[in-house]
Protein backbone atom coordinates (compact mmCIF):
# COMPACT_ATOMS: atom_id res chain seq x y z
CA UNK A 1 0.00 0.00 0.00
CA UNK A 2 1.39 3.64 -0.68
CA UNK A 3 0.15 6.71 -0.07
CA UNK A 4 1.01 9.30 -2.90
CA UNK A 5 2.15 12.87 -1.89
CA UNK A 6 -0.59 15.02 -0.92
CA UNK A 7 -1.50 17.44 -3.13
CA UNK A 8 -3.94 20.48 -2.31
CA UNK A 9 -7.06 18.98 -2.81
CA UNK A 10 -6.32 16.20 -0.15
CA UNK A 11 -5.16 18.65 2.24
CA UNK A 12 -8.40 20.25 2.10
CA UNK A 13 -10.14 17.47 2.72
CA UNK A 14 -8.02 16.66 5.50
CA UNK A 15 -8.81 20.61 7.07
CA UNK A 16 -12.38 19.56 5.91
CA UNK A 17 -12.41 16.23 8.19
CA UNK A 18 -10.69 17.72 10.92
CA UNK A 19 -13.18 20.85 11.22
CA UNK A 20 -15.90 18.76 11.37
CA UNK A 21 -14.41 15.95 14.21
CA UNK A 22 -13.68 18.83 16.17
CA UNK A 23 -17.32 20.13 16.00
CA UNK A 24 -18.24 17.41 16.39
CA UNK A 25 -16.70 16.31 19.87
CA UNK A 26 -17.23 20.49 20.89
CA UNK A 27 -20.77 20.53 20.43
CA UNK A 28 -21.39 16.72 21.60
CA UNK A 29 -19.58 18.49 25.15
CA UNK A 30 -22.20 20.51 25.54
CA UNK A 31 -24.52 18.22 26.22
CA UNK A 32 -25.45 15.24 24.14
CA UNK A 33 -29.09 14.55 26.02
CA UNK A 34 -29.98 17.67 24.30
CA UNK A 35 -31.53 16.01 20.48
CA UNK A 36 -30.05 19.18 18.79
CA UNK A 37 -26.69 19.09 19.77
CA UNK A 38 -27.09 14.91 19.24
CA UNK A 39 -27.79 15.13 16.18
CA UNK A 40 -25.77 18.27 14.66
CA UNK A 41 -22.72 16.19 16.54
CA UNK A 42 -23.70 12.72 14.19
CA UNK A 43 -24.02 15.20 10.81
CA UNK A 44 -20.26 16.71 11.61
CA UNK A 45 -19.11 13.03 12.43
CA UNK A 46 -20.68 12.11 9.26
CA UNK A 47 -19.04 15.05 7.55
CA UNK A 48 -15.60 14.09 8.66
CA UNK A 49 -16.29 10.42 8.02
CA UNK A 50 -17.06 11.07 4.69
CA UNK A 51 -14.62 13.95 3.58
CA UNK A 52 -11.51 11.23 5.22
CA UNK A 53 -13.13 8.34 3.17
CA UNK A 54 -12.71 10.50 0.10
CA UNK A 55 -9.04 11.64 1.25
CA UNK A 56 -8.07 7.72 1.29
CA UNK A 57 -10.29 6.89 -1.77
CA UNK A 58 -7.79 9.30 -3.46
CA UNK A 59 -4.64 8.34 -1.99
CA UNK A 60 -4.49 4.57 -1.05
CA UNK A 61 -4.35 2.05 -3.05
CA UNK A 62 -5.49 -1.40 -2.89
CA UNK A 63 -8.34 -2.96 -0.71
CA UNK A 64 -8.09 -0.06 1.56
CA UNK A 65 -8.50 2.75 -0.99
CA UNK A 66 -11.59 0.73 -2.61
CA UNK A 67 -13.52 0.31 0.36
CA UNK A 68 -12.90 3.72 1.12
CA UNK A 69 -14.56 5.00 -1.81
CA UNK A 70 -17.76 3.18 -1.66
CA UNK A 71 -18.24 3.08 2.17
CA UNK A 72 -18.81 6.88 1.44
CA UNK A 73 -22.20 6.17 0.13
CA UNK A 74 -23.33 5.01 3.16
CA UNK A 75 -22.08 8.09 5.39
CA UNK A 76 -23.72 10.63 3.14
CA UNK A 77 -27.16 8.61 3.86
CA UNK A 78 -25.62 9.26 7.36
CA UNK A 79 -25.19 13.00 6.51
CA UNK A 80 -29.01 13.49 5.17
CA UNK A 81 -30.54 11.89 7.90
CA UNK A 82 -28.87 13.33 10.49
CA UNK A 83 -29.26 16.88 8.91
CA UNK A 84 -33.22 15.49 8.61
CA UNK A 85 -33.45 14.66 12.72
CA UNK A 86 -31.53 17.96 13.24
CA UNK A 87 -33.97 19.37 11.19
CA UNK A 88 -36.88 18.03 13.21
CA UNK A 89 -35.37 18.96 16.68
CA UNK A 90 -34.09 22.48 16.25
CA UNK A 91 -34.82 24.56 17.74
CA UNK A 92 -37.44 22.57 18.91
CA UNK A 93 -39.97 20.07 17.52
CA UNK A 94 -42.96 21.59 16.20
CA UNK A 95 -44.80 18.48 14.45
CA UNK A 96 -45.62 14.84 15.42
CA UNK A 97 -43.58 12.75 12.82
CA UNK A 98 -45.62 9.57 11.76
CA UNK A 99 -43.80 6.50 12.70
CA UNK A 100 -44.04 5.18 9.78
CA UNK A 101 -41.99 7.52 7.85
CA UNK A 102 -38.97 6.26 10.63
CA UNK A 103 -39.43 3.27 9.61
CA UNK A 104 -39.55 4.20 5.51
CA UNK A 105 -36.18 5.93 6.02
CA UNK A 106 -34.80 2.94 8.06
CA UNK A 107 -35.53 0.42 5.82
CA UNK A 108 -34.13 2.56 2.53
CA UNK A 109 -31.32 3.22 4.83
CA UNK A 110 -30.75 -0.81 5.18
CA UNK A 111 -31.06 -1.29 1.57
CA UNK A 112 -28.29 1.34 0.29
CA UNK A 113 -25.98 -0.20 3.07
CA UNK A 114 -26.88 -3.65 2.19
CA UNK A 115 -26.28 -2.42 -1.83
CA UNK A 116 -22.77 -0.44 -0.74
CA UNK A 117 -21.74 -3.47 1.11
CA UNK A 118 -21.94 -6.41 -0.89
CA UNK A 119 -20.65 -4.31 -4.17
CA UNK A 120 -24.11 -3.84 -6.18
CA UNK A 121 -24.57 0.19 -5.69
CA UNK A 122 -20.50 0.28 -6.44
CA UNK A 123 -19.52 -2.52 -8.91
CA UNK A 124 -16.18 -1.56 -10.08
CA UNK A 125 -13.29 0.68 -8.74
CA UNK A 126 -10.06 2.19 -10.45
CA UNK A 127 -7.84 4.81 -8.92
CA UNK A 128 -5.41 7.44 -11.19
CA UNK A 129 -2.59 7.49 -9.39
CA UNK A 130 -1.30 10.04 -11.60
CA UNK A 131 -3.83 12.48 -10.95
CA UNK A 132 -5.18 11.64 -7.70
CA UNK A 133 -8.52 10.40 -8.39
CA UNK A 134 -10.87 7.59 -8.35
CA UNK A 135 -12.91 6.26 -10.58
CA UNK A 136 -16.20 4.16 -10.10
CA UNK A 137 -18.68 2.49 -12.12
CA UNK A 138 -21.71 2.53 -10.84
CA UNK A 139 -24.93 0.30 -11.11
CA UNK A 140 -27.28 2.94 -12.84
CA UNK A 141 -30.79 2.24 -11.75
CA UNK A 142 -29.37 1.79 -8.16
CA UNK A 143 -27.26 4.76 -8.51
CA UNK A 144 -30.17 7.00 -9.66
CA UNK A 145 -31.94 5.50 -6.64
CA UNK A 146 -30.11 6.29 -4.27
CA UNK A 147 -29.65 9.88 -5.48
CA UNK A 148 -33.57 10.26 -5.30
CA UNK A 149 -33.20 9.04 -2.12
CA UNK A 150 -30.34 11.11 -0.61
CA UNK A 151 -32.18 14.37 -2.35
CA UNK A 152 -35.40 13.77 -1.04
CA UNK A 153 -33.90 13.76 3.02
CA UNK A 154 -32.12 16.81 2.01
CA UNK A 155 -35.15 18.47 0.89
CA UNK A 156 -37.36 17.23 3.87
CA UNK A 157 -34.51 19.15 6.24
CA UNK A 158 -34.76 22.43 4.06
CA UNK A 159 -38.55 21.82 4.21
CA UNK A 160 -38.33 21.51 7.94
CA UNK A 161 -36.36 24.56 8.24
CA UNK A 162 -38.40 27.12 6.05
CA UNK A 163 -41.52 25.95 7.73
CA UNK A 164 -40.01 26.87 11.16
CA UNK A 165 -38.52 30.20 9.71
CA UNK A 166 -42.29 31.21 8.55
CA UNK A 167 -43.61 30.27 11.79
CA UNK A 168 -41.02 31.05 14.66
CA UNK A 169 -40.65 34.47 16.17
CA UNK A 170 -37.37 35.64 18.21
CA UNK A 171 -34.16 34.75 18.47
CA UNK A 172 -34.83 31.15 16.68
CA UNK A 173 -35.65 33.34 13.70
CA UNK A 174 -32.49 34.36 12.96
CA UNK A 175 -30.68 31.20 13.94
CA UNK A 176 -32.60 29.09 11.17
CA UNK A 177 -32.02 31.43 8.53
CA UNK A 178 -27.90 31.70 8.95
CA UNK A 179 -27.79 27.81 9.26
CA UNK A 180 -30.68 27.61 6.42
CA UNK A 181 -28.38 29.46 4.27
CA UNK A 182 -25.00 27.53 5.07
CA UNK A 183 -26.99 24.00 4.72
CA UNK A 184 -28.31 24.79 1.29
CA UNK A 185 -25.22 26.03 0.14
CA UNK A 186 -23.28 22.81 1.33
CA UNK A 187 -26.21 20.45 -0.27
CA UNK A 188 -26.01 22.46 -3.66
CA UNK A 189 -22.33 22.28 -4.21
CA UNK A 190 -21.95 19.07 -2.46
CA UNK A 191 -24.86 16.97 -4.70
CA UNK A 192 -23.16 18.80 -7.33
CA UNK A 193 -19.80 18.01 -7.19
CA UNK A 194 -20.39 14.45 -5.93
CA UNK A 195 -23.51 12.82 -7.01
CA UNK A 196 -24.48 14.91 -9.70
CA UNK A 197 -20.92 14.84 -12.17
CA UNK A 198 -19.98 11.32 -11.37
CA UNK A 199 -23.46 10.66 -12.92
CA UNK A 200 -21.07 11.82 -15.59
CA UNK A 201 -18.13 9.87 -14.76
CA UNK A 202 -16.80 13.13 -13.54
CA UNK A 203 -14.79 12.27 -9.96
CA UNK A 204 -12.02 15.01 -10.47
CA UNK A 205 -13.85 17.53 -8.40
CA UNK A 206 -15.38 15.30 -5.86
CA UNK A 207 -12.77 16.83 -3.00
CA UNK A 208 -14.63 20.13 -3.39
CA UNK A 209 -17.74 19.03 -1.61
CA UNK A 210 -16.37 18.42 1.65
CA UNK A 211 -15.20 21.74 1.68
CA UNK A 212 -18.70 23.62 1.74
CA UNK A 213 -19.70 21.78 4.64
CA UNK A 214 -17.20 24.35 6.71
CA UNK A 215 -19.64 27.68 6.04
CA UNK A 216 -21.73 25.21 8.52
CA UNK A 217 -19.38 24.54 11.13
CA UNK A 218 -18.59 28.46 11.31
CA UNK A 219 -22.25 29.31 11.84
CA UNK A 220 -22.85 26.54 14.51
CA UNK A 221 -18.99 27.50 16.28
CA UNK A 222 -20.42 31.25 16.28
CA UNK A 223 -24.01 30.16 17.38
CA UNK A 224 -22.28 28.47 20.52
CA UNK A 225 -19.50 31.01 21.35
CA UNK A 226 -21.10 34.24 19.98
CA UNK A 227 -23.74 34.30 23.80
CA UNK A 228 -21.02 35.63 26.47
CA UNK A 229 -22.61 35.23 28.99
CA UNK A 230 -21.13 33.24 31.83
CA UNK A 231 -22.65 30.24 33.47
CA UNK A 232 -21.85 29.96 37.01
CA UNK A 233 -23.97 29.59 40.38
CA UNK A 234 -22.79 33.20 41.16
CA UNK B 1 -43.42 2.69 24.27
CA UNK B 2 -43.64 6.26 23.85
CA UNK B 3 -42.16 8.27 26.39
CA UNK B 4 -44.34 9.80 28.79
CA UNK B 5 -44.64 13.71 28.46
CA UNK B 6 -43.98 15.52 31.33
CA UNK B 7 -47.00 17.52 33.47
CA UNK B 8 -46.38 21.17 33.53
CA UNK B 9 -48.66 23.46 35.05
CA UNK B 10 -49.00 27.07 33.66
CA UNK B 11 -50.26 29.94 35.64
CA UNK B 12 -51.19 33.24 33.37
CA UNK B 13 -50.85 36.33 35.32
CA UNK B 14 -50.49 38.44 32.63
CA UNK B 15 -47.67 38.84 30.15
CA UNK B 16 -49.51 37.13 27.75
CA UNK B 17 -49.24 39.41 24.83
CA UNK B 18 -48.65 37.33 21.61
CA UNK B 19 -49.63 38.28 17.66
CA UNK B 20 -51.93 35.39 16.53
CA UNK B 21 -51.66 33.70 12.83
CA UNK B 22 -53.35 37.10 11.49
CA UNK B 23 -50.41 39.60 13.11
CA UNK B 24 -53.10 40.34 15.61
CA UNK B 25 -52.41 40.88 19.69
CA UNK B 26 -53.68 38.55 21.79
CA UNK B 27 -53.94 38.81 25.89
CA UNK B 28 -55.26 36.49 28.53
CA UNK B 29 -58.02 38.60 29.93
CA UNK B 30 -60.21 36.43 31.35
CA UNK B 31 -60.05 32.36 31.98
CA UNK B 32 -61.98 32.10 28.70
CA UNK B 33 -59.68 33.35 26.33
CA UNK B 34 -56.78 30.63 27.62
CA UNK B 35 -57.98 28.12 25.18
CA UNK B 36 -57.83 30.53 22.03
CA UNK B 37 -54.12 31.94 23.17
CA UNK B 38 -53.06 28.32 23.74
CA UNK B 39 -54.11 27.19 20.04
CA UNK B 40 -51.96 30.17 18.71
CA UNK B 41 -48.99 28.25 19.96
CA UNK B 42 -49.41 23.94 19.16
CA UNK B 43 -45.76 22.95 19.66
CA UNK B 44 -46.19 24.02 23.32
CA UNK B 45 -48.37 20.84 23.67
CA UNK B 46 -45.42 18.68 21.41
CA UNK B 47 -42.98 19.51 24.40
CA UNK B 48 -45.18 18.74 27.23
CA UNK B 49 -48.74 18.01 29.05
CA UNK B 50 -49.68 21.44 29.60
CA UNK B 51 -52.54 22.25 32.64
CA UNK B 52 -53.31 25.91 31.77
CA UNK B 53 -54.53 27.84 35.08
CA UNK B 54 -55.59 31.65 34.98
CA UNK B 55 -54.56 34.06 37.59
CA UNK B 56 -55.31 37.19 36.47
CA UNK B 57 -55.63 39.20 33.29
CA UNK B 58 -53.31 41.25 30.86
CA UNK B 59 -54.45 44.93 32.36
CA UNK B 60 -54.87 43.56 36.12
CA UNK B 61 -52.17 44.52 38.33
CA UNK B 62 -50.11 42.30 40.21
CA UNK B 63 -50.44 42.69 43.91
CA UNK B 64 -49.71 39.89 46.78
CA UNK B 65 -52.77 39.14 46.84
CA UNK B 66 -52.01 37.19 42.99
CA UNK B 67 -49.06 36.66 44.20
CA UNK B 68 -50.48 34.21 47.46
CA UNK B 69 -53.02 32.73 44.30
CA UNK B 70 -49.90 31.73 42.71
CA UNK B 71 -48.46 29.94 45.36
CA UNK B 72 -51.56 28.27 46.94
CA UNK B 73 -52.20 26.82 43.03
CA UNK B 74 -48.57 25.58 42.81
CA UNK B 75 -48.98 24.47 46.19
CA UNK B 76 -52.00 22.34 45.42
CA UNK B 77 -50.42 20.58 42.19
CA UNK B 78 -46.72 19.91 43.92
CA UNK B 79 -47.62 16.24 43.67
CA UNK B 80 -48.97 15.97 39.83
CA UNK B 81 -46.86 18.39 37.96
CA UNK B 82 -43.49 17.46 36.93
CA UNK B 83 -42.95 21.64 36.69
CA UNK B 84 -44.82 25.05 37.03
CA UNK B 85 -44.44 28.23 34.08
CA UNK B 86 -45.60 31.58 35.58
CA UNK B 87 -46.17 33.77 32.56
CA UNK B 88 -46.70 37.08 34.38
CA UNK B 89 -46.19 40.97 33.96
CA UNK B 90 -42.77 42.32 32.55
CA UNK B 91 -42.42 44.98 35.34
CA UNK B 92 -43.32 42.70 37.58
CA UNK B 93 -41.65 39.38 36.82
CA UNK B 94 -38.51 39.81 39.16
CA UNK B 95 -40.77 40.41 42.15
CA UNK B 96 -42.97 37.62 41.35
CA UNK B 97 -39.79 35.29 41.30
CA UNK B 98 -38.61 36.44 44.40
CA UNK B 99 -41.84 36.07 46.42
CA UNK B 100 -42.15 32.29 44.77
CA UNK B 101 -38.48 31.62 46.43
CA UNK B 102 -39.05 33.12 49.28
CA UNK B 103 -42.69 31.31 49.90
CA UNK B 104 -41.34 27.98 48.37
CA UNK B 105 -37.36 27.72 50.00
CA UNK B 106 -35.58 24.51 48.50
CA UNK B 107 -38.43 23.40 46.00
CA UNK B 108 -37.40 19.97 44.28
CA UNK B 109 -39.40 20.92 41.23
CA UNK B 110 -38.66 24.47 39.00
CA UNK B 111 -40.71 27.36 38.57
CA UNK B 112 -39.73 29.51 35.76
CA UNK B 113 -41.12 32.80 34.91
CA UNK B 114 -41.28 34.27 31.32
CA UNK B 115 -43.21 36.81 30.09
CA UNK B 116 -43.90 39.11 26.73
CA UNK B 117 -41.86 41.82 25.69
CA UNK B 118 -44.42 43.82 26.43
CA UNK B 119 -47.33 44.21 28.91
CA UNK B 120 -50.59 45.12 29.17
CA UNK B 121 -52.63 46.50 26.14
CA UNK B 122 -52.24 50.19 26.24
CA UNK B 123 -50.10 50.29 23.40
CA UNK B 124 -50.18 54.06 23.04
CA UNK B 125 -46.72 54.55 24.21
CA UNK B 126 -45.54 50.99 22.84
CA UNK B 127 -46.14 51.02 19.17
CA UNK B 128 -42.23 52.24 18.10
CA UNK B 129 -41.18 48.99 20.24
CA UNK B 130 -43.85 46.80 18.92
CA UNK B 131 -43.05 47.29 15.27
CA UNK B 132 -39.47 46.71 15.78
CA UNK B 133 -39.66 43.47 18.03
CA UNK B 134 -42.41 42.22 14.76
CA UNK B 135 -39.34 43.40 12.01
CA UNK B 136 -36.74 42.16 14.19
CA UNK B 137 -38.20 38.77 15.83
CA UNK B 138 -41.10 38.42 14.11
CA UNK B 139 -42.70 38.65 17.11
CA UNK B 140 -43.52 39.72 20.90
CA UNK B 141 -41.21 36.75 21.98
CA UNK B 142 -43.49 34.79 24.57
CA UNK B 143 -43.73 32.17 22.21
CA UNK B 144 -39.90 31.37 22.02
CA UNK B 145 -39.53 31.99 26.36
CA UNK B 146 -42.24 29.54 26.29
CA UNK B 147 -40.91 27.06 24.56
CA UNK B 148 -37.71 27.24 26.59
CA UNK B 149 -38.96 27.15 29.52
CA UNK B 150 -40.83 23.83 28.74
CA UNK B 151 -37.51 22.41 27.62
CA UNK B 152 -36.01 23.24 30.90
CA UNK B 153 -38.31 22.65 33.15
CA UNK B 154 -37.39 19.10 33.90
CA UNK B 155 -33.79 20.88 34.21
CA UNK B 156 -33.30 20.53 38.70
CA UNK B 157 -32.94 24.37 39.57
CA UNK B 158 -31.94 25.22 43.18
CA UNK B 159 -34.74 27.96 43.05
CA UNK B 160 -37.36 30.05 40.53
CA UNK B 161 -35.93 31.40 37.60
CA UNK B 162 -36.23 33.68 34.57
CA UNK B 163 -36.61 32.50 31.80
CA UNK B 164 -36.44 35.27 28.85
CA UNK B 165 -34.50 35.94 25.47
CA UNK B 166 -31.11 34.18 25.42
CA UNK B 167 -31.08 33.56 29.35
CA UNK B 168 -32.32 32.00 32.01
CA UNK B 169 -31.27 33.71 35.19
CA UNK B 170 -31.80 32.46 38.75
CA UNK B 171 -34.83 34.72 40.53
CA UNK B 172 -32.36 36.82 43.27
CA UNK B 173 -29.50 37.53 40.85
CA UNK B 174 -32.21 38.99 38.17
CA UNK B 175 -32.27 42.88 37.41
CA UNK B 176 -33.85 44.54 34.45
CA UNK B 177 -31.85 45.02 31.46
CA UNK B 178 -32.81 48.42 29.39
CA UNK B 179 -30.22 48.42 26.62
CA UNK B 180 -30.84 45.59 25.07
CA UNK B 181 -34.72 44.39 23.31
CA UNK B 182 -33.90 40.65 23.06
CA UNK B 183 -32.92 39.90 26.48
CA UNK B 184 -34.83 42.56 28.51
CA UNK B 185 -33.33 40.54 32.01
CA UNK B 186 -29.84 40.24 33.44
CA UNK B 187 -27.79 39.22 36.24
CA UNK B 188 -26.74 41.81 38.26
CA UNK B 189 -22.97 40.21 39.17
CA UNK B 190 -22.98 38.32 35.27
CA UNK B 191 -23.58 34.89 36.13
CA UNK B 192 -26.24 32.54 34.47
CA UNK B 193 -27.74 29.41 34.90
CA UNK B 194 -28.47 28.75 31.56
CA UNK B 195 -28.70 30.54 27.89
CA UNK B 196 -29.73 29.86 24.73
CA UNK B 197 -27.18 29.36 21.69
CA UNK B 198 -27.26 26.53 19.59
CA UNK B 199 -29.62 24.79 21.65
CA UNK B 200 -30.38 25.37 25.37
CA UNK B 201 -26.63 24.96 27.90
CA UNK B 202 -27.48 24.41 31.54
CA UNK B 203 -25.18 24.81 34.28
CA UNK B 204 -23.98 22.03 35.04
CA UNK B 205 -23.46 21.67 38.36
CA UNK B 206 -25.69 24.27 40.07
CA UNK B 207 -25.42 24.51 43.45
CA UNK B 208 -28.45 22.94 45.26
CA UNK B 209 -29.77 23.30 48.91
CA UNK B 210 -29.50 20.34 51.25
CA UNK B 211 -32.10 21.77 53.75
CA UNK B 212 -35.78 20.53 53.60
CA UNK B 213 -38.73 21.72 51.61
CA UNK B 214 -40.14 24.40 52.92
CA UNK B 215 -43.65 26.33 52.33
CA UNK B 216 -44.44 30.32 53.71
CA UNK B 217 -47.49 31.49 52.19
CA UNK B 218 -47.79 34.82 53.65
CA UNK B 219 -46.43 37.69 52.15
CA UNK B 220 -46.99 41.28 53.20
CA UNK B 221 -47.27 44.61 51.55
CA UNK B 222 -48.15 46.43 54.30
CA UNK B 223 -44.01 48.23 54.29
CA UNK B 224 -43.14 51.56 53.30
CA UNK B 225 -40.32 51.78 51.18
CA UNK B 226 -38.49 55.06 51.41
CA UNK B 227 -35.09 55.93 49.42
CA UNK B 228 -32.29 58.60 51.73
CA UNK B 229 -30.59 60.69 50.13
CA UNK B 230 -27.08 61.90 51.92
CA UNK B 231 -27.81 65.10 53.53
CA UNK B 232 -31.40 65.54 52.91
CA UNK B 233 -33.35 65.76 56.32
CA UNK B 234 -36.06 63.26 56.24
CA UNK B 235 -39.52 64.89 57.29
CA UNK B 236 -42.07 62.03 57.69
CA UNK B 237 -45.65 61.98 59.36
CA UNK B 238 -45.91 60.08 62.17
CA UNK B 239 -49.55 59.27 61.38
CA UNK B 240 -48.09 57.48 57.95
CA UNK B 241 -46.63 54.99 60.10
CA UNK B 242 -50.03 53.80 61.57
CA UNK B 243 -50.44 51.75 58.22
CA UNK B 244 -47.98 50.13 57.83
CA UNK B 245 -46.51 47.18 59.47
CA UNK B 246 -42.97 47.59 58.25
CA UNK B 247 -40.13 49.92 57.08
CA UNK B 248 -37.45 49.65 54.21
CA UNK B 249 -35.18 52.21 53.33
CA UNK B 250 -32.79 52.34 50.55
CA UNK B 251 -29.76 54.33 51.19
CA UNK B 252 -26.45 55.46 49.17
CA UNK B 253 -24.80 56.11 52.42
CA UNK B 254 -22.66 53.68 54.32
CA UNK B 255 -23.85 55.36 57.93
CA UNK B 256 -27.02 56.63 58.31
CA UNK B 257 -26.66 59.87 61.01
CA UNK B 258 -27.59 60.27 64.44
CA UNK B 259 -30.54 61.94 63.93
CA UNK B 260 -32.36 60.24 61.28
CA UNK B 261 -30.94 57.01 63.62
CA UNK B 262 -33.14 59.14 66.32
CA UNK B 263 -36.38 58.89 63.82
CA UNK B 264 -36.09 55.47 63.16
CA UNK B 265 -35.91 54.43 66.67
CA UNK B 266 -39.21 56.60 67.93
CA UNK B 267 -41.25 54.57 63.95
CA UNK B 268 -41.25 51.46 66.66
CA UNK B 269 -41.45 49.21 63.74
CA UNK B 270 -39.26 46.69 62.11
CA UNK B 271 -36.94 48.36 59.96
CA UNK B 272 -34.54 47.38 57.06
CA UNK B 273 -31.32 49.28 55.89
CA UNK B 274 -30.20 48.00 52.66
CA UNK B 275 -27.03 49.48 50.71
CA UNK B 276 -25.72 47.12 48.12
CA UNK B 277 -21.98 47.52 49.08
CA UNK B 278 -22.84 47.63 53.02
CA UNK B 279 -23.77 50.00 55.79
CA UNK B 280 -22.59 50.48 59.69
CA UNK B 281 -25.21 49.05 61.91
CA UNK B 282 -27.64 51.16 63.77
CA UNK B 283 -29.89 50.53 66.75
CA UNK B 284 -33.49 49.35 65.81
CA UNK B 285 -32.74 48.38 62.53
CA UNK B 286 -31.54 45.42 60.22
CA UNK B 287 -29.06 46.31 58.14
CA UNK B 288 -28.53 44.03 54.99
CA UNK B 289 -26.51 44.57 52.02
CA UNK B 290 -24.68 42.05 49.03
CA UNK B 291 -28.35 41.40 47.68
CA UNK B 292 -30.62 43.33 44.72
CA UNK B 293 -32.68 45.88 45.51
CA UNK B 294 -35.66 43.72 44.51
CA UNK B 295 -34.54 40.99 47.27
CA UNK B 296 -34.55 43.43 49.80
CA UNK B 297 -38.22 44.53 49.69
CA UNK B 298 -39.25 41.52 48.94
CA UNK B 299 -37.90 39.73 51.53
CA UNK B 300 -38.98 42.11 54.01
CA UNK B 301 -42.31 41.62 52.81
CA UNK B 302 -42.17 38.32 53.34
CA UNK B 303 -40.02 38.35 56.51
CA UNK B 304 -42.80 40.65 58.04
CA UNK B 305 -45.49 38.27 56.96
CA UNK B 306 -44.05 35.24 58.77
CA UNK B 307 -42.16 36.18 61.66
CA UNK B 308 -43.98 38.32 64.35
CA UNK B 309 -41.13 38.77 66.44
CA UNK B 310 -39.07 41.55 66.03
CA UNK B 311 -35.83 39.30 66.96
CA UNK B 312 -36.65 36.22 64.46
CA UNK B 313 -37.27 39.12 61.78
CA UNK B 314 -33.87 40.63 62.31
CA UNK B 315 -32.57 37.53 63.00
CA UNK B 316 -34.29 35.98 59.32
CA UNK B 317 -33.32 39.27 57.15
CA UNK B 318 -29.25 38.31 57.81
CA UNK B 319 -29.82 34.76 56.98
CA UNK B 320 -29.34 33.39 53.35
CA UNK B 321 -31.72 31.51 52.70
CA UNK B 322 -32.24 31.25 49.21
CA UNK B 323 -29.36 32.76 48.01
CA UNK B 324 -30.16 35.77 47.76
CA UNK B 325 -26.79 37.38 48.95
CA UNK B 326 -24.14 36.74 47.02
CA UNK B 327 -21.41 39.23 48.46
Amino acid sequence: MTISILQFQNFSLVIAALVNLIMAVLIIFQGWRNKVNLYFSLLTFFNFLWAMGLFFGMTMDGYFGEWSAKIIYIFAIGIAISLLFFSVYFPYKIKKINPIFYYIILMLTLFFIFSTLNNTLVIEYYRDQVNNIFYLKHNRFLYILYSLYFISLMIFSIFNLIYKYKNIEGIFKQQILILLMVIVLGLIFGSYFDLFLCHFGIYKYEWLGPLFTLPMNFVAFYLIFSNKDKLKNG
Amino acid sequence: MARKKKKIILLLAGGTLLLDKEAKFLAVQDSLDVDHWLRQMPELSILADIEPIFISGEDQEITPQIWEKIANKISNNLGNADGFIVVSKTGQLINTALVLGFIFQNIKKSIILTCSQISGTDFLNKKEKINKLKDKHGGLGLRSNLINALQITDSKLPGPAIMSGTRLISAVQAVKNYHDDTNIFASFNDAYWGKVGFGINIKKDLKHSTKQFEIFKKINSKILILEDFPGVEWSVDREIFKKYQGVIIKTSAQSIDQNKQKQIASWKLPVVLYNYQGILSIEGAVVISGCTWSAAVVKTMWALANFKELADFNKVMKQNLIGEFTV
